[in-house]
């Protein structure tokens, strides 16, 4: 074992830190992918556009009839995509970073399951013919989203946490089960309604771009900004969460305070974007993992992750919107939900399947 | 590092009562003990990341409760037992990830940070494979890593939580060779909790017996480690003997 | 587990399921005398010897009759069900809910009323066992590498299999309002207004599907001492486990396609058996379908009486009152069986 400062000279020039590259070309691509996404949706539909015609309207030249498609029609709709997406990518990536946990993930751990019971309550017992609106609909849902979301979250912390030490597996485990609780409550909650109220109702529960309006994603505009300052702030953070609760407390982090902060932001992320979108499930999950083995990073990178989950949702949102009119399948279109568990499912089952038992952060 | 009537524990249980110690400056001190006796949690508690029940650890003089979360790490640094490496973390960030309290939020990587990172791979012999993920790296390469990351925090107690465990015996002396170069080359005072007898007696310049939550013994390794003391704290009836100067103990043999 | 003397602890296993044999009864009368519309004994024991048309008579044999006969069949089978799996997977949270076994059932079940291939209730019974089978297979074989560990990998991996066909049945739901409306009820797991018929029709395949447990419970007490003690006395392996999964579909199938996917109960039966019977899996079947016939009736009983003059489903009530133990399960005790 040498003791001297030896430092051979192959290694004097570049840093001893691994290279940013792989995270930058991920951002680039998944900014680019995003963009890509967002021009193609606001062209594509019953009354195509050209990508001339998007964009110009863009930087507000265009028609009246092509302002009309693009800002008054697809753009609430693809604007929800893009906040819900990067929201609830961005919810997952810190979940997974504190969790130390690659199956962490809102929908997992049963925050969307509060947001969701919460939610449909305020659609069934406030709700008219076809669906909440005025008041209820623009600042009851939010804010009983929001409570939802935080409410499992502090149960599922206060279960989670044992002397003050967190488990990553048996979070995941307590969050499954607050899950199965809440579908329990909500297939109540659903027996209680009118028919015309739960059809709706169910198909913003799968997750459902389809009624967005601008004003209704104000709400997560304004959270979504909120939460990025800290996180941007305490990005290194996380780098030390993941190595454990004791070495993060011998670096001089304090771990308790530190956590509580990063599961306080992930479950204000998730429940505004339920809010807005209900149950977008898996792509928490998915997105950041993506963006990790994209970036070969030690956990999930937050910037990179909310463009890959923007990304994601805007095409699969794209596609659940065409693809039925394309096959012809029917009159009405699949909830994007649906298409991103359908999607993201047999990932998480793969991600079971292969992971060793006993590596690191894996329930084995 | 001063050790005064301290008592710990985990909820109602207490597991460390009224414990007194004065570690050695510059020198390598090993706690040993039975299983169960508490000598982790004591480690644990020098960490502050027990809180005590009575007493206090005094760091120069000063109560380590009193210092805020970065100044005692940049006083202190721990490897807990058997640390989580994520998948995919470079040995070189990895070892960067120690230079943690000496940043502030807005600070970048600096030309320091990056010599002292550089130090500590070379301590360890890893400076070549700093690109490589820590997964990859056998297990005392990787304790080696992880020892690593502990020397960038750059501190002057170094506090090591059983960091022999899973490696075989040539590598465990390889690890407790480097502990203790660390201790009499750079003059930092190392505090390690080990479980084999015979490397705590080779290695340590300084050696505690703790037993049921109690110091049982404390002092130069030949002086603690008598026949008598490990029959009544570890109930083992054995031999010691003196090799290259060391004590070194030897099972009894029965027919 | 506290190893008493064996003795001891077998006459406190058959104490238990004594009790609950004991139980049965007057759980099952409380169902039928208990409602909205509350009877006094008079008038149940009129209702059960000599009816004459009387609202009374009605009520008590053409509605409560049959929900509470349906309760103790389909928990019995549910509460069976659960034991078996928490033996085969070594896992104190597998049970068909939380393992997605009835996900693939309910899946399966409203597919096949959508494309108009089955119908009634054996051709459900058929579909559902289809779909349990299918999702049984494909968690187990997908988290077999983590079960030697009993680890929390089954579990993610049946929230995913739960998840995935939840939506894919909420796709074919959407897309057509009439069975919209019927599923919706179906979901949410309830003994109501299943007619008179269903107890009948599940009655030879929950029956089938105890008895192979009960031969499958012999297996399991071995299979607890690990795969390779117990082929090296002689069992054989790969039998068993199908056995396993042939009565653990049955079961399963035959609960969800009479009353929807009811939830906890396997999971609340099992714990419970095991904390009656100890470790004995023959026991534990035994125990465990009756725990599971016992609380279901009650959990509808509970269901009629807080939500008066309407009702909460039995798998609401199951699923409040399981979450809890679940969660306590986790924090108390070891996963690994």
């Amino acid at each position: 074992m040498s003791l001297g400062v030896l430092l051979p000279a192959e290694r004097a020039q570049a840093s001893i830190r691994s290279s940013a590259t792989p995270a930058r070309l991920t951002v680039l691509a998944a900014a680019v992918l995003l963009l890509a996404g967002v021009a193609t949706s606001l062209a594509v539909g019953e009354s195509s556009l050209t990508l001339g015609q998007v964009l110009s309207t863009l930087v507000g030249q265009g028609d009246p009839f092509s302002r009309l498609v693009v800002v008054d029609f697809r753009g609430p709709r693809v604007g929800a995509a893009v906040l819900v997406g990067c929201s609830l990518a961005l919810a997952g990536a810190v979940l997974q970073s504190v969790a130390r946990n690659p199956l962490a993930s809102p929908d997992l751990l049963g925050l969307n399951a509060g947001a969701s019971v919460a939610a449909v309550a305020v659609v069934i017992l406030a709700g008219g013919n076809g669906g909440v609106s005025g008041l209820a609909a623009s600042v009851g849902l939010p804010v009983a989203a929001l409570v939802g979301s935080l409410t499992s979250g502090l149960v599922l912390y206060l279960l989670a946490i044992r002397g003050r030490q967190l488990d990553p597996v048996r979070m995941v485990v307590v969050g499954v089960g607050l899950a199965a609780a809440g579908t329990a409550l909500v297939s109540w909650l659903l027996t209680l309604g009118d028919v015309m109220v739960v059809g709706p109702a169910l198909a913003w529960l799968s997750g459902s771009l389809h009624a967005a309006t601008w004003p209704g994603q104000a709400g997560l505009l304004v959270v979504l900004a909120a939460a990025t300052g800290p996180l941007v702030l305490l990005a290194r953070r996380l780098d030390l969460l993941v190595l454990g609760d004791d070495t993060a407390g011998g670096l001089g982090l304090d771990v308790h305070r530190t956590r509580i902060l990063f599961l306080l932001l992930a479950t204000a992320l998730t429940g505004a974007a339920t809010a807005v979108a209900g149950a977008v499930v898996f792509l928490a999950l998915c997105a950041p993992q993506l963006a990790r083995g994209l970036s070969r990073a030690s956990r999930p990178p937050l910037l990179a992750s909310a463009l890959t989950g923007g990304a994601l949702l805007v095409w699969a949102d794209l596609a659940a919107r065409m693809l039925l009119s394309w096959t012809g399948f029917g009159p009405t279109e699949l909830p994007v939900g649906v298409f991103t568990a359908v999607l993201g499912a047999p990932y998480l089952l793969f991600v079971v399947a292969r992971q060793r038992a006993g590596s690191e952060g894996i329930p084995s | 590092m001063k050790v005064t009537d301290l008592s710990l524990g985990y909820g109602e249980r207490r597991i460390i009562h009224h414990v007194d110690l004065d570690i050695p400056a510059g020198a390598l001190t090993v706690i040993v003990g039975p299983n169960g006796s508490g000598k982790s949690t004591l480690l644990r508690g020098m960490a502050r990341l027990l809180r005590p029940a009575t007493g206090a650890v005094h760091l120069n003089g000063t109560d380590i409760a009193d210092l805020g979360h970065g100044a005692l790490a940049r006083q202190l640094a721990l490897l807990p037992q058997a640390p989580a490496t994520p998948a995919g973390l470079s040995v070189g960030d990895l070892v960067a990830r120690g230079r943690f309290p000496h940043r502030s939020w807005y600070q970048r990587w600096s030309e320091r940070d990056e010599e002292v990172v550089r130090r500590a791979l070379s301590q360890v012999d890893l400076i070549d494979r700093a690109d490589e993920p820590v997964t990859e790296l056998s297990g005392g390469q990787r304790q080696r890593a992880w020892i690593a990351m502990v020397l960038a925090q750059d501190t002057e107690h170094l506090l090591l939580d059983e960091p022999t465990t899973f490696l075989d015996l040539a590598h465990a002396v390889d690890v407790m060779t480097l502990a203790r170069s660390v201790a009499h080359d750079s003059g930092r005072t190392v505090i390690c909790v080990l479980h084999d007898l015979t490397l705590a007696a080779r290695f340590a310049d300084h050696l505690v017996v703790v037993s049921q939550g109690r110091i049982a013994a404390a002092g130069a390794p030949k002086d603690v480690l008598t026949p008598e003391e490990l029959d009544d704290v570890f109930g083992l009836s054995a031999h010691v003997i003196d090799v290259d100067g060391a004590p070194a103990v030897v099972p009894v043999r029965r027919a | 587990m506290l190893h008493a003397p064996r003795s001891g602890r077998a006459v406190t296993a058959w104490g238990s399921i004594a009790a609950l044999v004991l139980l049965l009864p007057v759980v099952a009368v409380a169902s039928l005398a208990l409602g909205a519309n509350a009877l006094s004994p008079g008038e149940l024991a009129h209702a059960v010897l000599h009816p004459d048309g009387a609202e009374g008579d009605v009520i008590v044999r053409s509605l409560r009759f049959p929900r509470t006969v349906l309760g103790l069949i389909v928990g019995a089978a549910l509460g069976a069900a659960g034991v078996l799996m928490q033996g085969h997977t070594r896992n104190a949270l597998a049970e068909p809910g939380l393992l997605g076994v009835s996900a693939g059932a309910a899946f399966a079940v409203v597919l096949g009323l959508r494309l108009e291939l089955v119908q009634g209730l054996p051709g459900m019974i058929g579909a559902a066992a289809i779909g349990a089978a299918s999702a049984a297979v494909v968690v187990h074989t997908l988290a077999r590498r983590s079960i030697r560990q009993g680890g929390a990998a089954l579990v993610v991996a049946g929230a995913a299999m739960t998840a995935f066909l939840g939506a894919l049945t909420s796709a074919v739901v959407l897309l057509d309002a009439k069975t919209l409306d019927s599923y919706r009820f179906w979901a949410v797991g309830s003994l109501a207004e299943r007619g008179q018929e269903t107890p009948v029709t599940v009655l030879p395949f929950v029956v089938a599907g105890l008895l192979l447990a009960a031969v499958n419970a012999r297996s399991l007490d071995l299979l607890a001492l690990g795969d390779e003690v117990a082929s090296a006395m002689g069992l054989r392996i790969r039998r068993a486990r199908l056995v396993g999964l042939l009565a653990v579909t049955l079961l399963t199938a035959a609960s969800v396609a009479a009353c929807g996917p009811i939830a906890f109960i396997g999971l609340l039966a099992g714990t419970l058996a095991r904390l009656m019977v100890g470790a004995s899996w023959s026991r534990g079947v035994l125990a465990g379908a009756l725990v599971g016939a016992v609380l279901t009736v009650t959990s509808d009983v509970v269901g009629r009486l807080v939500a008066g003059p309407g009702e909460l489903q039995v798998g609401v009530v199951s699923g409040i009152l399981g979450a809890p133990l679940l969660i306590a399960v986790i924090r108390r005790r070891e996963l690994i069986l």
